[in-house]
């Protein structure tokens, strides 16, 4: 199964043809959104939190700054798919065809067994998962977005919308209006999910907007752990994914919400994601972006109660063709919080890879103490690299460091591996894989085999 | 009106002390530019551009910024437009009282110009609660073969070192004095210059406040 995989020119570069139980017209309107809200049987607050964001949205304009978004044409996206007539619980039950995606992808079977929970996300809905028994004595809850919006409507109400506002930026505005799918997540007060929960992400359908929409509330002293892994099939035409991630941090809980980004190359990837933190809390992105045509995504960390931490670990691969436009926010807005940014990119053939960051210190907010290193390579001539840190402190009593470096491979690391029988790609791929290893020894240990398996895989050309 | 421009011909070396608001610095293959930048109240906005554009070129920017009542903004570019040029720089500014001080610096490393060796480093020292700095580097690099770093720090005076100092039997207005003057000191290690350094120092003493608060 694996093998396959490899031999592909594209790893991911197949498509299904696409079975679909309902499929909205091209474009957005009112009535598109009335339409995916009735289609959905949502509360009128859900559908009025929609139109007012619609309305918000109509007003905003691209951003000014970042990466070339012109490709993107609005009026050509579907805002709404609903692949299946309805979910299914065991993994039989599947579609053949939908099972053959994600054996192509690599997901075994065995991951029922090791895992929390499955939550697979094809087309723009849920359709697949599996939550494990362990979980429900626990009284986590653990479901796609649309389904915890009829179970917890109370709970989703009191969150939805309150770390991400419908007005924030262009693209949370229209995520607000059209979202469909996406996961929600509440752990209950002192519970520790051991096992990462985990969703996998899949769109199949060319022009088609994937908007999701996930919420994660992490009750007072919980801990838990969320993956998201995205992989797409490459498309001739351009595809827009726009993801709005909340995350709620109360008092001493930690969370830590880990994301491989790998979209095929025709993707523009524009996610916004937000936590607050409060007191003693820990927040942990890890961020991965290794496909895509543009991605802009800046996880971002409201460190809002005393002795709250946030850390945000980011690796960006951009080959030809792409730019990685990521990095991440740290807002200090209590006393004694501590922050750490690590930015790892790579650019190869033409490739473009940009860091973007805030450390911001309110008045106030004293004995802060935050780290941002960031640390990028040039493998050839044709690639840029840039690094636009910022720093914003309004307070006296701090303690802040910022540090980048960008360099290339040096020819004495070469010369040395290649002095030993490796070639130039093995040597690369090997120095590559050291370069971002920091980072990758945080991932659950799947995603760690496939990243080293990704970065060797592109050093050797075989995906350009 | 266009911005003065100042060439440093090729092969030669010039050490310069920087007080204008506004100036390019064009140096050409082989030559070395020495700068050194003061900046205080009287020259609240100050851009430097350094343009190393022939092969072998070096630019050493050393600079401090003193604001005590007003905000202050320097504004640097670092433009790499050739093989194997070199730019060092190194800023700090002592903030006092409820002034401001706000850094943005850029490396700019054109596609041609391999080899670069480029250095930004921004310190900032925060004497007041209600002093603020904001540090924004920009790096764009378009070429490969190139070393680039980059650092800023902010920080306030750690009550170790004043403990430290007061337990010594030194005031705590010498002590304070003390640490901002180390902190600022090492900066002159960089100016070979000793008449250039000794000025330097003058003003810095000068903009000080009499009592550090």
């Amino acid at each position: 199964m694996k093998k396959s995989v490899i031999d592909d020119s594209y790893k991911y570069g197949f498509s299904k043809p696409e079975k679909y139980f309902y499929k909205s017209e091209k474009g957005l309107s009112e009535q598109v959104i009335r339409t995916i809200s009735g289609y959905k049987g949502e509360p009128q607050w859900m559908l009025d939190f929609r139109l007012k964001s619609y309305l918000g949205y109509l007003k905003k304009t691209l951003p000014s700054w970042g990466a070339d978004l012109s490709g993107i044409d609005f009026r050509d996206i579907f805002y709404y798919i609903k692949p299946t007539s309805g979910k299914v619980s065991s993994w039989a039950d599947l579609p053949a065809e939908i099972k053959d995606t994600y054996d192509k992808i690599g997901i075994p079977e065995a991951e029922k067994k090791f895992l929390a929970g499955v939550s697979a996300q094809y087309e723009s809905e849920v359709v697949y998962k599996s939550v494990n028994e362990m979980l429900k004595k626990k009284g986590v809850v653990f479901l796609d977005m649309d389904s915890g919006l009829r179970e917890y409507p109370e709970l989703v109400r009191q969150y939805f919308g309150t770390v991400v506002p419908p007005l924030d930026n262009m693209f949370a505005s229209l995520n607000s209006a059209v979202w469909s799918g996406g996961s929600f997540v509440y752990v209950p007060k002192g519970v520790h999910v051991e096992l990462p929960l985990q969703a996998y992400f899949r769109i199949n359908a060319a022009n088609m907007g994937q908007f999701e929409r996930t919420l994660i509330i992490a009750d007072e002293g919980s801990s838990v752990h969320y993956v998201e892994g995205c992989t797409a099939p490459i498309y001739s035409s351009d595809s827009l994914h726009s993801a709005v991630v909340e995350i709620v941090v109360k008092n001493g809980a930690r969370v830590r919400y880990t994301t491989i980004q790998n979209w095929s190359k025709n993707v523009y990837n524009l996610v916004t994601k937000r936590t607050v933190v409060d007191e003693e809390g820990v927040m942990e992105w890890v961020d991965g972006n290794l496909g895509s045509k543009v991605t802009m995504k800046y996880p971002s960390i409201y460190l809002k109660g005393r002795k709250a931490r946030g850390e945000v670990l980011s690796i960006a691969y951009a080959g030809s063709g792409q730019h990685q436009d990521a990095g991440g926010k740290v807002i200090h807005l209590a006393s004694e919080t501590t922050s750490q940014i690590i930015s790892k990119s790579i650019s190869k053939g033409g490739g473009r890879t940009s860091y973007r960051g805030l450390v911001e210190v309110a008045k106030g907010a004293k004995n802060v103490k935050s780290k941002v290193v960031c640390d990028a390579l040039l493998l050839d001539e044709d690639s840029r690299s840039d690094t636009y840190p910022d720093m914003r402190i309004h307070e006296k009593d701090v303690s802040i460091e910022h540090e980048a470096t960008v360099s290339k491979i040096g020819d004495e690391q070469m010369f040395y591996l290649e002095s030993r029988g490796l070639t130039k790609e093995q040597a690369q791929s090997m120095i590559v894989n050291g370069f971002i290893e920091p980072i990758v020894k945080e991932l659950p240990l799947e995603y760690a085999v496939e990243m080293n398996r990704l970065i060797s895989l592109q050093m050797e050309g075989s995906v350009g | 009106m266009s911005m003065k421009e100042i060439t440093i011909k090729q092969g030669t070396t010039s050490t310069l002390l920087h007080e204008d608001p506004e100036c390019t610095y064009i140096i050409e293959s082989g030559a070395t530019c020495s700068l050194v930048v003061f900046q205080n109240d009287t020259s609240p906005v100050m851009t430097i551009k350094v343009r190393l554009v022939g092969e072998s070129a070096v630019a050493k920017i050393t600079g401090v910024s003193i604001p005590t009542k007003e905000n202050l903004i320097l504004r640097t570019l670092q433009s790499h437009e050739a093989i194997k040029t070199t730019s060092d720089l190194f800023v700090k500014s002592v903030v006092f009282g409820s002034s401001s001080y706000a850094y943005s610096g850029s490396i700019r490393v054109e596609k041609q110009a391999q080899r670069t060796d480029a250095y930004q480093r921004n310190e900032n020292l925060l004497l007041s609660e209600d002093s603020l700095a904001s540090s924004k580097p920009a790096l764009e690099i378009l070429a490969n073969d190139v070393r680039c770093t980059h650092g800023a720090t902010v920080s306030s005076i750690h009550p170790d070192e004043l403990w430290f100092l007061e337990s010594r039997g030194i005031p705590p207005e010498s002590a304070k004095q003390m640490v901002v003057g180390g902190f600022i000191h090492s900066l002159f290690e960089r100016v070979s210059d000793t008449i250039l350094v000794s000025q330097l120092e003058e003003k810095i003493w000068q903009s000080i406040p009499s009592f550090v608060r």
